[in-house]
C-alpha cells in the first residue's frame, strides 16, 4: 500500500477499526504511523468526554414523567390481523385435515366437542384481547366521532 | 425489580422501562444527555434553551418508547427524535452551528491538549463553514459523538454518500493542519 492509498483510506475511515491492511502500513511505514495517531489523538481530544457537564437532566426529566402516559409495549395492528387471519385459516383448514376426516366420523360427538370448545375459547380470547388492548384506541375514536357528529349539528 | 446497573445494555433497559419501570429510563438519560444537550446548544445556541429542548426529547422519547422497534441502536432513534425537535425549532430561525468550546465538556486538559484540541476544533470549524449550513450538524455527530455514516443518515435523513465525502474532505483538512502544526514545532 503506498502512503497515498493509506492517507486515502484514513481520510474515508468510518468511526471504526481501520482493516488489516492499514494496519499492516502502519507497522512498516512510521511516517504515517505518526500522521495516523496525530490525528486519532486529535479526534479523541476532541470527541465528549463520557462524563456529564454542568448540567445534569436526570432529575429535570424524572420530575416530568409522571405526568405524560407511560409507554406500553403494543402489538401493531399488522400483528393482530395476521394473527387472527392465522385463526381463521387454521379453522377453515382443520376439517379438511385427513386425520380429522379419519377421527371425527369415527369418534362422532366425542370428538367434535372438545374440538368446538377449544376453537371457540380460541377465538373469545382472540376477540377479548383485541377489545381489551385497544379500549384507549375505541374511545379515542368514539370521542372523534361524537365530536363530529356534535360539530355538524352546531 | 432489582435496581437496573450503569452497565446495562439500552436494550435492556428499554424493556424494563416498558414493563413498568420509569425509574430505569434515568439511565437512559444519564447515558446520552450530553449529545441531546449539544444538539440542543447547535440548534438554539442557548444554555437554558437547550436544557428545556433536552427535557423535551427525552419526554418525546419516552412517551414513545414503545415505538423504538430496534431497527436501529436507541442512541440513533434518539439522535434522530433530537435532530428533528431541532429542526422544528429552528424552522424559522438559525441553523445549527458547531460551538467554539464545548459547554458540555469542562474537562480540565494540559496546555498541550488544549492547544491540539482548539487546533481541531478550528479546522472542524473551517470545514464546516465550507459545506451547506445543513449539513454542519453531521460533522458534530461523526466527531463529538463517534457516531458511524449509516446511522447519521438514518438520524438525520441526508444520504450516507453525502456525508460520508463532507467527513472525509474535513478529516483530510483536519489532518493537514495537524500536519502543518507539526512541521511549524519542528523549525
Ligand atoms: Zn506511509
Amino acid at each position: 500500500m503506498t502512503c497515498e492509498r493509506f492517507l486515502e483510506l484514513l481520510d474515508g475511515l468510518d468511526n471504526e477499526k481501520p482493516p488489516a491492511a492499514m494496519a499492516a502500513h502502519v507497522r512498516s511505514c512510521p511516517a504515517c504511523a505518526r500522521r495516523a495517531a496525530a490525528l486519532q489523538s486529535a479526534v479523541d481530544l476532541y470527541r465528549l468526554p463520557d462524563i456529564a457537564g454542568s448540567s445534569n437532566m436526570v432529575p429535570r426529566v424524572a420530575a416530568m414523567l409522571p405526568f405524560v402516559s407511560a409507554p406500553r409495549r403494543s402489538v401493531s395492528m399488522r400483528n393482530w390481523l395476521g394473527a387472527g387471519f392465522v385463526l381463521l385459516v387454521s379453522m377453515i383448514m382443520i376439517p379438511g385435515l385427513s386425520a380429522f376426516m379419519v377421527i371425527a366420523p369415527d369418534l362422532g360427538a366425542d370428538f367434535m366437542v372438545p374440538v368446538s370448545l377449544v376453537l371457540g375459547c380460541l377465538v373469545t380470547a382472540y376477540s377479548g384481547l383485541f377489545v381489551v388492548s385497544h379500549l384507549d384506541d375505541f374511545s379515542r375514536r368514539l370521542k372523534a366521532y361524537q365530536g363530529r357528529q356534535a360539530h355538524k349539528a352546531a | 425489580m432489582n435496581p437496573i446497573g450503569p452497565e446495562a445494555a439500552d436494550e435492556d433497559i428499554i424493556a424494563r422501562v416498558l414493563d413498568g419501570d420509569t425509574d430505569a429510563f434515568s439511565v437512559l438519560v444519564r447515558r446520552y444527555q450530553r449529545r441531546v444537550l449539544r444538539l440542543g446548544y447547535g440548534f438554539l445556541k442557548d444554555a437554558d434553551a437547550a436544557e428545556d429542548f433536552s427535557q423535551d426529547v427525552f419526554v418525546k422519547a419516552y412517551v414513545g418508547l414503545a415505538g423504538f422497534q430496534g431497527r436501529s441502536s436507541f442512541s440513533t432513534w434518539l439522535t434522530r427524535i433530537a435532530y428533528n425537535a431541532g429542526i422544528n425549532a429552528t424552522r424559522n430561525a438559525g441553523r445549527y452551528e458547531a460551538l467554539d468550546s464545548d459547554p458540555v465538556d469542562t474537562r480540565s486538559l494540559s496546555p498541550e491538549d488544549e492547544h491540539i484540541r482548539a487546533e481541531t476544533a478550528a479546522a472542524l470549524r473551517r470545514a464546516m463553514a465550507a459545506l451547506p449550513e445543513k449539513y454542519a450538524v453531521c460533522l458534530d455527530l461523526y466527531f463529538r459523538d463517534g457516531m458511524r455514516y449509516e446511522d447519521i443518515g438514518i438520524a438525520t435523513g441526508f444520504p450516507v454518500n453525502t456525508i460520508k465525502s463532507h467527513v472525509f474532505r474535513a478529516k483530510r483538512d483536519l489532518r493537514k493542519a495537524l500536519c502543518a502544526e507539526e512541521t511549524r514545532n519542528d523549525l
